[in-house]
């Protein structure tokens, strides 16, 4: 019984790191209303770019975080501006086809600068540690923080979106484009600062990810795959449906594990397919 | 204050805006009347950026906004209204004024809430401040309507059919509103179908039929002239 409590408790917190995934791309299909294929790569992106930041520039791994969260703000408002705004007049399907072919470019740019190799950012004692919750359950201090984070990143979101003119402006864009148009509100402008948004989640994920988890230049689609999965299930409606989201998925591959390793992966999907057949709108649909 | 000058719009071979002249003079109260078709919503769509003319050229306060874009408009003081309510409806009606009120002048909600709330008494909009646009009744929707256009505080207020669907009470609480904002010295152009309504709040009136301007004057002469009882209201003249 604490065993099965104890795989619950880190399947929760593992659901935390999906949600991160799942917060950039929340943003994309809910106020972008297109969905980035790149957005697993560019995840990974910023996991190559914290291997950088503390293996070759010998930055401490939160300082690297730190730093991360900008760029990540930057590339986004950049893509926006420079790329995805551009497409987004011209046709839907465009936008989706150029979002894929920047997951090729960032792909294989990767392959050519790092090389194909499995990769991991190092972050010492804190890899290890973990704090006593209850009875004989523990809960890494990494896995706890990573969560935490999630937690902080959908509370921040929520402030902004909801309590500043910013944010409502952005959810008007994403209401109804062409009536924020007639107030008078600049689409690029509140698109572009949307889309630094999702680029600061893709830098926190892909950073914390990187500490976590292996990965190389290929591991975007997996990525993509959970977020995707996340964010269907969850619906637009809340952000904390989109933790709800992650935590089901991570469940589903903990129980999972539990019947055959093989399993896992395959067990996250069957749930979201089964969920999506009965509730397609998600469990938190936009009312 | 707006000038409007020799203005065209075709679309192929139909000409649906053809050479109109049009000025309006701060703090006047226009209308505009004309037929289904007549052009009368283009014209706005013309004045506010949503469509480029043809040919032509508008003039705000004696700059030449022909090819400024709709949020430059809106910065330089046009508001305007739709015939079909655009609201967002997953907003709130507060927040709905508040994304007017705060991109118009790039103040914060905390600067922008005391101002959204006048113009929420003003419409009638108060005890629905919370409410999903999405869940309001025809009335709350045109007085929502309205509610955003004031909130970009324009110094002219483009209205188009805001009476459309009303019945007759509502439409004096409406005419109400109407006159407090022209009383705040807001120029206020009126395209609508409800004649009794418009004379009660303009001091001019203009008549559009197939792209052109075919009367002129005060609503008497207006409403008197042979041409418009003929084309508009189908009386022989």
């Amino acid at each position: 019984m604490t065993g099965l409590l104890d795989q619950i408790i880190q399947a929760v917190l593992l659901g935390g790191l999906y949600a991160i995934f799942a917060l950039g791309l929340a943003i994309s299909v809910g106020v972008l209303k297109f969905i980035n294929v790149a957005h697993g790569d560019l995840i990974v992106a910023m996991s190559f770019l914290m291997l950088t930041l503390t293996n070759s520039l010998g930055l401490p791994v939160p300082v690297a975080l730190i730093v991360l969260i900008p760029v990540g703000a930057g590339v986004g408002w950049l893509l926006q501006f420079g790329l995805f705004q551009r497409a987004a007049s011209q046709n839907e399907l465009q936008i989706i086809l150029i979002t894929f072919g920047l997951s090729v470019i960032i792909q294989n740019g990767l392959l050519g600068l790092y090389g194909a190799d499995t990769r991991k950012v190092t972050a010492g004692g804190i890899e290890m540690a973990s704090i006593n919750l209850f009875g004989n359950i523990n809960a890494g201090v990494l896995p706890l923080i990573i969560f935490v984070t999630a937690c902080l990143l959908i509370v921040g979101l929520e402030q902004i979106l909801y309590r500043t003119g910013l944010g409502i402006q952005i959810r008007a864009i994403a209401d109804a484009p062409a009536a924020a148009k007639l107030v008078g509100l600049r689409l690029a402008g509140l698109m572009a600062v949307a889309m630094a948004m999702v680029g600061i989640t893709e830098a926190v994920s892909g950073g914390l990810m990187s500490i976590w988890t292996n990965f190389d230049p290929s591991s975007g689609s997996s990525r993509l795959l959970i977020a995707f999965e996340v964010v269907v299930l969850a619906g637009l409606g809340s952000f904390w449906g989109v933790l709800v989201g992650g935590i089901i998925i991570a469940l589903a591959q903990t129980f999972g594990g539990m019947i055959d390793s093989a399993f896992q992966m395959l067990a996250g999907h069957i749930v979201f397919l089964v969920l999506f057949l009965f509730r397609p709108q998600g469990l938190f649909p936009k009312t | 204050m707006l000038e409007v000058s020799q203005l065209k719009k075709h679309f192929g071979a139909l000409k649906v805006i053809d050479g109109v002249n049009l000025s309006v003079a701060r703090g006047e109260a226009l209308g505009i009347l004309g037929p289904n078709g007549a052009g009368k919503s283009t014209l706005f769509n013309l004045i506010s950026g949503n469509l480029s003319p043809t040919a032509g050229t508008i003039r705000l306060n004696g700059e030449d906004i022909t090819r400024a874009s709709p949020w430059t408009r809106v910065r330089g003081g046009i508001g305007r209204t739709f015939q079909i309510p655009h609201p967002f409806v997953h907003l709130s009606v507060f927040e709905n004024v508040l994304v007017s009120a705060t991109q118009a002048s790039g103040r914060g909600i905390a600067v922008a809430r005391p101002e959204v709330n006048r113009i929420l008494d003003l419409c009638q909009l108060s005890h629905r401040s919370r409410t999903l646009a999405g869940d309001l009744p025809l009335l709350d929707l045109k007085r929502l309507e309205l509610a955003k256009a004031l909130g970009t505080s324009p110094r002219l207020l483009l209205l188009d059919e805001i009476a459309g669907g009303l019945t007759n009470s509502e439409c004096v609480a409406l005419l109400a509103i109407l006159e407090t904002i022209k009383s705040e010295g807001v120029t206020i152009v009126w395209i609508e179908h409800i004649v009794h309504a418009l004379i009660k709040v303009a001091t001019r009136l203009v008549v559009l039929a197939e792209g052109n301007l075919i009367a002129n004057g005060t609503p008497e002469t207006v409403m008197a002239d042979a041409k418009v009882r003929d084309l508009y209201l189908g009386v022989e003249a």
